[in-house]
């Protein structure tokens, strides 16, 4: 057979193949309603990242400029501190630090916790939302990102209101003068029903699943945090899905930045 | 968006889609998976819409999200999209002949690395230029015009596509 032949033949078989596909109806009106989601979360996520890059930055410039006070702005209630404290967890359990979660990262311990009320909360001007703040071995390490109050949400397979947080997923670095970028923390709130987050990247790294944690949060909403270590070939860009006791996918957050591509 | 947008982006996809479906099942081979992938490249590209809408071809911004949305679809599940035929039977001159041809091609595609397949579906079920395949991909007119011609080795020596019958001829014929 010619060459020729060969892509008649081949032609004929794919379009023979496609046309055993039964006709389907565009569900315009579904992909227009992912997109406008999606298109929230991507504005809702430069937003925190903004946030985030403008507070690495003056602590850098602190920094630099020899003062190890914080940046100027909403950090006043921050500790005041110039070195690490020697009792890390004083900071994060302190009664007006309302902690978000807590955790180790390469022998570094941090803590996110929600700014106070006040000037922080003017700084992002979003009635019901909080300003995240890091502290990394108990200093405050970054200001990035904000945390709201859940919102009632359905998910889109179904008419059951599965409360899920679609806004309470942020992501921050975990970056400090001296001890450079160790990587990045997505964090999240998400319903009572959802026990376990996967994160999946872009490349080939393997996935990262976590279980959520409870809180006390309001409304019996659960809370999550995946970890992403810098430097470890993980692609900066992913999706996370969360997954019910049954291991059921119930919701998904494609296209988000995830983690530390260096 | 604007209203004028919004109204563009819906007339785009009702007429795409059934396209946009039957090649992403050609490069999935799996229709429920298909439809995914479309609604997924759509989505896409309605968060870029007003970019791709002025662009010279929507088309080829949206196969070409496509084709990376399914390849990205691969990569996380490849063990379990990683399917080999069972050793092919003789076929035999009946009823069902043409039926197991396809079920063929589909296993002998799956074969194929995905970026050859994404090419070789591109090239010969959208009918597209080469230099229109390279455009979408992403990579030179030689390296389509190449992957093109190992795609089409691959399959005429593949072991479920060997001895199927057009004509009087048999496919395999000249493969030596």
């Amino acid at each position: 057979m010619t060459g020729a032949d060969q892509e008649r033949w081949l032609r004929d078989e794919l379009a023979a193949r496609v046309e055993e596909l039964p006709a389907s109806v565009a569900p315009i009106d579904r992909i227009e309603q992912r997109g406008r989601r999606a298109r929230r979360r991507r504005t809702a996520l430069i937003a925190a990242s903004v946030v985030a890059v403008v507070a690495v930055s003056a602590m850098t410039a602190a920094s630099l400029s020899g003062s190890h006070t914080r940046a100027t702005g909403p950090a006043r209630e921050a500790p005041a501190s110039s070195t690490i404290p020697p009792h890390p967890e004083t900071v994060t359990e302190s009664p007006d630090r309302n902690v978000i979660a807590t955790g180790e990262f390469g022998g570094h311990r941090w803590a996110l916790a929600r700014a106070p009320r006040g000037d922080a909360q003017a700084a992002i001007d979003a009635p019901g939302c909080d300003v995240v703040e890091v502290f990394l071995d108990g200093h405050l390490d970054n200001r990035g990102g904000r945390w709201c109050e859940p919102a009632q949400r359905v998910s889109p397979e179904s008419s059951h209101a599965w409360n899920i947080a679609s806004i309470a997923v942020g992501d921050t670095a975990l970056y400090r003068p001296g001890v450079g970028s160790l990587g990045t923390i997505t964090f999240g709130q998400v319903s009572a029903k959802v026990v376990a987050v996967t994160a999946r990247f872009e490349n080939d790294k393997a996935p990262i699943t976590v279980r959520t944690v409870d809180r006390g949060l309001a409304n019996g909403t659960r809370s999550f945090t995946v970890q992403v270590p810098s430097g470890a070939g993980y692609s900066a860009g992913g999706s996370l899905h969360f997954l019910d006791e049954r291991g059921r996918e119930v919701e998904a957050v494609l296209d988000i930045g995830l983690g530390a591509a260096k | 968006m604007k209203a004028e947008e919004v109204a563009d982006f819906r007339a785009f996809v009702e007429s795409r889609w059934s396209g946009l479906v039957r090649t992403a099942y050609l490069l999935s081979g799996d229709h429920a998976i298909a439809e995914d992938v479309a609604q997924t490249a759509l989505t896409k590209t309605y968060l870029n819409w007003r970019r791709v809408r002025r662009a010279d071809s929507p088309d080829a911004y949206v196969r070409r999200i496509l084709v990376n949305t399914n390849t990205s679809r691969f990569r996380k599940r490849r063990v379990a999209e990683h399917l080999r035929a069972e050793p092919p039977e003789r076929i035999g001159e009946d009823p069902y002949v043409r039926a197991d041809q396809r079920q063929m091609l589909r296993t002998a595609l799956a074969d194929l690395p995905a970026r050859q397949r994404a090419i070789i579906v591109l090239r010969y079920w959208d009918d597209l230029p080469e230099a229109e395949v390279s455009r979408i991909l992403g990579c030179s007119l030689g390296a389509v015009k190449s992957q093109a011609a190992r795609g089409l080795a691959k399959l005429r020596v593949h072991p479920g596509l060997a001895g199927i019958r057009i004509g009087n001829e048999e496919y395999a014929d000249d493969r030596g």
